[in-house]
């Protein structure tokens, strides 16, 4: 599916299912749906869980654009504070970091395209820049205690339709096959696993929302991954990594 | 209150994902590497280490009985025997480095032979490398680009730019250097890899990759003073001249480089200075040049027979001294310009010295 194809298809949720929506909401005299329209930005790190002993500090950390922005209905049950909600999201997540590490095993491509990847064990710096398109559909409990707050708990599956995971090694040397390796200085190299990222990813959900008034509300959702975003069958690194963000934003309730 | 509890819910959450992600200890050193290995006192000429072969050159007046050498390791490895061991030296000793967490282990051979030759007839060649294979001569004092398009191409290369050949001038083998199509390595397009030959150390370094080249060794005083630099050559031209761009450069062709250049470096200190690639003509430590003039192709072996061009006085009291040799198949291909398949062959290469007038 290319990116286009997406976007119109996360278009045609906006613009199409609030109608049939709308239906329901002025059939329905218990108000049992709720829908409403979510942006924010997504805040947090595509990393190892726990940081493995190979990453030696982590120097800094910045945000990419990264926003988050959907549709999503909840159905309440009569007269409970419990629903159960879904919705449809376009999904951006990333961030960049710039780490030292020890030993972090690698390949690097060394002739582009050639498919051939020099694989060794890196010691000195690191910079990585993760960017991430999905869209996600969540399927979550809803909970709402009071007029003002509600609370949320369940799932996310995302597909994944464009990604950029790529860096730069630098000021070390590369062990080349083993610790006792041919030893390679690498003032500068760069590489790039754009194409390895995982088409699906899902994983779990919990947040909360507070109304600010009858129409706009603040949320804040923690989407944790409970997959690496790169296949067991090609881990660039040693290690798993897993999407972890935290989405800060608005949401506008559609009457 | 619930509201207020499920916030607290939320805040372990948070609590639980700050303390997984914790830096953890340090992991100990897992390397195993000699990275120096030299003898106290007068007697120390040179010490060359490459791969897993530790090469020591000392005056004639050592005993090779009793050396006791000084050895600097990777951080937290040690080795068997340790650093400051007298050792007798009257044959090969092998060397075992074992990594600070004990699951590593490296093991060097060291060799000791008497003053340096300025005589190399190119006989002895062996395939070195830790974990994929390239050939090199057996006195690693002499070097050459194989280890770095080794790694290039992953150890899958069918002919390496620097080999033995049966063609020689004398004996059984000589020097063959031919240079190669290239590719596109890190995000680096190199064109062509030229063959090449020196006296000195190779040690990949990227993206600069000129500074690989680390050209020269010691020539102490007792070698004397460098007055001629000879040997014998054929060299062939590849058929396309390729320019650094990649591009065919029409009715262009390739030259060889043949030049052995003496530098000074620092008093006792010198051990690690070397001239690199882009320096090796030009550099002000120069203090005398031998340059074969006459690049060009030769169907049959030639000799060659040039004076050292001195640019300034040695003094050894001042200053230590590294002579290099280099032999390249392609002169450009430094800066990666040159014809794939320019071949030269060199053998029984000697650096003539006379001794200095007391």
């Amino acid at each position: 599916m290319n990116t286009r194809k997406i976007y119109i298809l996360v278009l045609f949720h906006f613009l199409i299912l609030p109608l049939f929506a709308q239906d329901f909401y002025n059939e329905g005299k218990d108000k049992s749906f709720e829908h409403k329209i979510v942006a924010g930005f997504n805040l947090g790190a595509t990393a190892p869980l726990p940081l493995p002993a190979e990453v030696r500090s982590i120097k800094a950390w910045w945000p990419q654009f990264t926003p988050q922005l959907g549709y999503e209905v909840i159905y309440r049950f009569d007269e409970s504070q419990w629903g159960i909600g879904s919705g449809i999201l376009l999904n951006f997540k990333g961030m960049g970091v710039k780490d030292e590490v020890k030993y972090m095993h690698t390949k690097v491509e060394l002739e582009k395209n050639s498919g051939q990847k020099l694989e060794g064990y890196f010691v000195g710096k690191n910079k990585t820049t993760v960017k991430v398109a999905y869209v996600t559909v969540p399927v979550y409990a809803s909970f709402r205690p009071n007029k003002l707050w509600s609370f949320r708990a369940g799932g996310y599956a995302s597909y994944n339709f464009s990604s950029h995971f790529n860096g730069t090694v630098s000021d070390g040397y590369m062990r080349v096959g083993t610790y006792t390796g041919d030893k390679m200085i690498i003032d500068e190299a760069t590489f790039n696993f754009d194409e390895d990222v995982r088409t699906f990813d899902f994983g779990l959900t919990v947040g909360a929302e507070r109304r600010i008034n009858n129409r706009f509300g603040v949320y804040g959702n923690l989407d944790w991954g409970l997959q690496s975003i790169f296949p067991s069958s090609f881990r660039p690194m040693e290690f798993d990594m897993y999407n972890i963000y935290l989405a800060l934003g608005l949401t506008y309730r559609l009457k | 209150m619930k509201v207020k509890n499920h916030c607290r819910l939320l805040l372990i959450g948070l609590i639980i994902l700050c303390s997984t992600s914790c830096i953890k200890e340090e992991p100990l050193y897992r390397e195993a590497d000699i990275t120096s290995f030299v003898i106290d006192g007068e007697g120390l000429i040179s010490s060359s280490i490459a791969d897993d072969k530790i090469q020591l050159v000392v005056s004639v007046a050592v005993d090779y009985k009793k050396l006791v050498p000084q050895i600097t390791l990777s951080p937290g490895a040690t080795v068997i025997p340790a650093s400051g061991e007298s050792v007798d030296f009257t044959k090969d000793v092998v060397y075992k480095v074992t990594s600070e967490d004990g699951q590593y282990m490296k093991e060097y051979t060291v060799s000791v032979s008497p003053l340096i030759s300025t005589k190399f007839d190119f006989e002895e060649w062996q395939l070195s490398g830790s974990f994929w294979k390239y050939p090199s001569l057996k006195d690693i004092s002499w070097s050459s680009a194989n280890q770095g398009v080794m790694m290039a191409m992953l150890g899958k290369v069918n002919r390496y730019p620097t080999r033995d050949t049966i063609d020689a001038h004398s004996g059984e083998k000589a020097a063959l250097l031919e240079t190669l199509k290239g590719g596109s390595y890190m995000g680096n397009f190199i064109p062509i890899f030229s063959g090449s030959l020196f006296r000195g150390k190779f040690e990949l370094k990227f993206p600069d990759v000129l500074k690989s080249t680390n050209f020269g060794q010691i020539h102490p005083k007792s070698s004397g003073k460098p007055t001629l630099f000879e040997g014998y050559y054929k060299y062939k031209c590849g058929e396309e001249f390729i320019d650094s761009e990649g591009n065919v450069v029409p009715g262009k062709t390739d030259e060889c480089s043949i030049y052995a250049v003496l530098f000074e470096v620092s008093k006792d200190a010198g051990n690690d200075e070397y001239l690199f690639g882009d320096n090796v003509l030009s550099d002000k430590r120069i203090v005398a040049r031998a340059v074969l003039e006459d690049g060009g192709e030769k169907a049959e072996y030639t000799k060659f027979s040039i004076p050292f061009e001195y640019v300034k006085e040695l003094d050894y009291t001042k200053n230590d001294y590294k002579l290099t040799v280099v032999f390249a198949s392609s002169k450009r291909g430094d800066y990666y310009e040159g014809a794939p398949g320019s071949m030269l062959i060199v053998d029984d290469v000697e650096v003539i010295c006379e001794a200095f007038k007391e």
